[in-house]
C-alpha cells in the first residue's frame, strides 16, 4: 500500500494506493501539492487500484448496461449521497460517497493509463468532492500575478495553454492549463490542482527550456506533449487567488482583447467543463453561472507574439 | 379538453439563465443551446413547465401585444425545443407558466431563434452501453496507454 497526502485548495487529501504503478501515473500532477507533514484528518480520502498489475479483479458490476447514461453515469448509483461513473475511454471507474467524503478509482491496467488521465488524474473524484464544498473544477488554465489571477477558458484548441505557459515562461504564477477548481466565496477564487501541461507537439510556447519536461517525449507523434513542471517551476506553482478577470483565448494571429457579457463568457466555460466531468453535477452549471457576472469577461486574441500576449493577460490581472 | 403543455427535460437538462439569454445542456446528446431574448423568455415560461396559453398571456403583457399574435411562435418554437430533446410534451401543468425576469425586454417581440452548438457532441459517440464486456467493465481502448 502506498499513502500520499496532498494539499488540494487549502484541504487535505489523502490517496493510498495499492502497489506503486498507478501512484507513478497520477503523481507527477499532483506531488506540487505533496504536504509532507499533515497535521489534520483528510477531508478527502481516495482510495485506487489497478487489476492488472495488482491482480486484484473486480467483481461482477452491479448493474446491467442499460444503466449507463451517455456520458458514463451510472444512473442507479448516482444519488444525493453517491457519484458513480465508468469512464469507457480509459476503462475505468471512480465513485464518490459525500457522507463519508471517500473516493474510489479502479483502472484496468496502470501501465497503460491514457495520457490525458494521467496529466489531470482522478479528475471526477475531485470534482465531486469539490461540488460539496462550494467549489467547481472547472475546464480553465488560470495564471495570476501578485494582482490576482485571469481565468483562461473555452474548449480544446481556443489556446488556453498556449497562454497559461507564455505567462509561466514570464514569471507569473501558475494554477494549471486545463482543469482548475474554482470557488465564490468569500470572492471569486481559483485554485490550483495539477502542475501539469498539455501541449500540441508544434505549439510555439513548447518553449526549449520545458522540453526536458515532457514526459512522453517518444510519442508525440500520436499524443499531445505533458509537461510535468513540479521539479522545474515549484516556486512558479500557485496554490489559490482571488479571480480578477476570465478571458476566453481564441487563436486569430493578433493580439487583442474586447470585453465579453457574462453570458458569452458561461457560453465558453460551462459546456467543456460539464461534458468534460461526464454531466458534473446538478448544481455545476449554477455555479458557473454565478460566477460569470461576478468577475469581468473577455475576448482574448491570441497571436505569434507570445510577449504580448503575456501583456495582455496582466493587465487584465490588475483590472 | 385540458390545454397540452411542455416541461423541460431535467435531469437530461441542465440550464440556467443569465439575464437576457438561457444556455441549455443536453446531457444526453452532447449539444448545448443558447435562447436569447424572446427565446429566453418563452424557456423561462416553461420553467420548470407551463401551457402554451399560459406561456402566451404572460408573453403577450411582457411585449405589450396580444396573445394571438404571438401563439404561433410560441407553439412554433415549443414544438422545435421538443424535436430538440429540451421539452418535453406533457398534460396542461399547474402554475402554468414560470416566472420571468423584472427587468423589461430588451427589443420588442420577434420569433424565437434557437442557436445550437456541436462541438462537444463528439464526447457521447462513444456509446457505453456497447463498451463493457461480460461483467460489466470497459474494454481497454487499442489506443490507450
Amino acid at each position: 500500500m502506498t499513502s500520499l497526502r496532498y494539499r488540494i485548495a487549502e484541504q487535505s487529501v489523502l490517496v493510498r494506493a495499492v502497489g506503486t504503478d498507478l501512484v507513478e501515473r497520477t503523481d507527477p500532477a499532483l506531488s506540487a501539492r505533496r504536504d509532507t507533514e499533515p497535521d489534520e484528518a483528510p477531508a478527502l480520502t481516495i482510495d485506487m487500484w489497478d487489476s492488472a498489475v495488482s491482480g486484484i479483479g473486480m467483481p461482477r458490476a452491479p448493474w446491467v448496461p442499460q444503466e449507463l447514461a451517455p456520458l458514463g453515469l451510472v444512473g442507479s448509483y448516482c444519488d444525493s449521497r453517491f457519484m458513480t461513473a465508468v469512464d469507457v475511454h480509459t476503462a475505468s471507474l471512480s465513485i464518490f460517497d459525500a457522507a463519508t467524503s471517500h473516493g474510489v478509482f479502479w483502472l484496468h491496467d496502470a501501465r497503460r493509463m491514457a495520457y490525458w488521465q494521467s496529466a489531470s488524474p482522478l479528475r471526477l473524484i475531485l470534482s465531486w468532492w469539490g461540488s460539496r464544498r462550494g467549489m467547481q473544477l472547472t475546464h480553465a488554465g488560470a495564471v495570476a500575478t501578485s494582482d490576482g489571477a485571469v481565468l483562461l477558458v473555452g474548449g480544446a484548441g481556443a489556446g488556453k495553454s498556449t497562454a497559461a505557459l507564455a505567462c509561466l515562461a514570464a514569471g507569473l504564477h501558475y494554477l494549471g492549463d486545463d482543469y482548475c477548481l474554482v470557488a465564490l466565496e468569500p470572492q471569486p477564487w481559483v485554485y490550483g490542482v495539477y502542475a501539469t501541461a498539455k501541449l500540441r507537439p508544434d505549439s510555439p510556447s513548447l518553449l526549449p527550456a520545458l522540453r526536458p519536461s515532457v514526459r512522453n517525449a517518444a510519442r508525440l507523434d500520436r499524443e499531445k506533449a505533458i509537461i510535468d513542471l513540479a521539479g522545474t517551476h515549484e516556486a512558479q506553482l500557485g496554490v489559490g487567488a482571488p479571480i480578477r478577470a476570465i478571458a476566453v483565448p481564441s487563436v486569430t494571429g493578433r493580439v487583442g482583447v474586447s470585453a465579453i457579457s457574462p453570458s458569452a463568457v458561461l457560453r465558453a466555460m460551462a459546456p467543456s467543463t460539464i461534458f468534460g466531468l461526464f454531466g458534473a453535477t446538478p448544481g455545476s452549471l449554477h455555479l458557473l453561472a454565478d460566477l460569470a457576472p461576478r468577475v469581468p469577461g473577455y475576448r482574448l486574441e491570441v497571436g505569434e507574439d507570445l510577449d504580448a500576449v503575456v501583456d495582455a493577460i496582466s493587465s487584465l490581472a490588475a483590472s | 379538453m385540458s390545454e397540452r403543455g411542455f416541461s423541460i427535460r431535467v435531469p437530461a437538462i441542465t440550464h440556467e439563465r443569465l439575464d437576457d439569454e438561457v444556455i441549455a445542456i443536453n446531457l444526453e446528446t452532447g449539444i448545448y443551446y443558447a435562447l436569447v431574448g424572446p427565446g429566453a423568455d418563452v424557456w423561462s415560461c416553461f420553467d420548470p413547465a407551463g401551457s402554451v396559453g399560459g406561456a402566451c398571456v404572460v408573453l403577450a403583457a411582457r411585449y405589450r401585444t396580444s396573445a394571438d399574435e404571438i401563439r404561433a411562435d410560441v407553439e412554433a418554437f415549443a414544438r422545435r425545443l421538443e424535436v430538440a430533446g429540451l421539452l418535453a410534451d406533457v398534460e396542461a401543468p399547474d402554475p402554468p407558466a414560470g416566472a420571468l425576469p423584472v427587468a423589461p425586454p430588451q427589443s420588442g417581440w420577434a420569433s424565437p431563434e434557437l442557436e445550437e452548438y456541436r462541438d462537444m457532441a463528439d464526447l457521447v459517440l462513444l456509446d457505453p452501453i456497447h463498451q463493457v464486456d461480460e461483467a460489466g467493465w470497459p474494454h481497454l481502448p487499442e489506443s490507450a496507454g
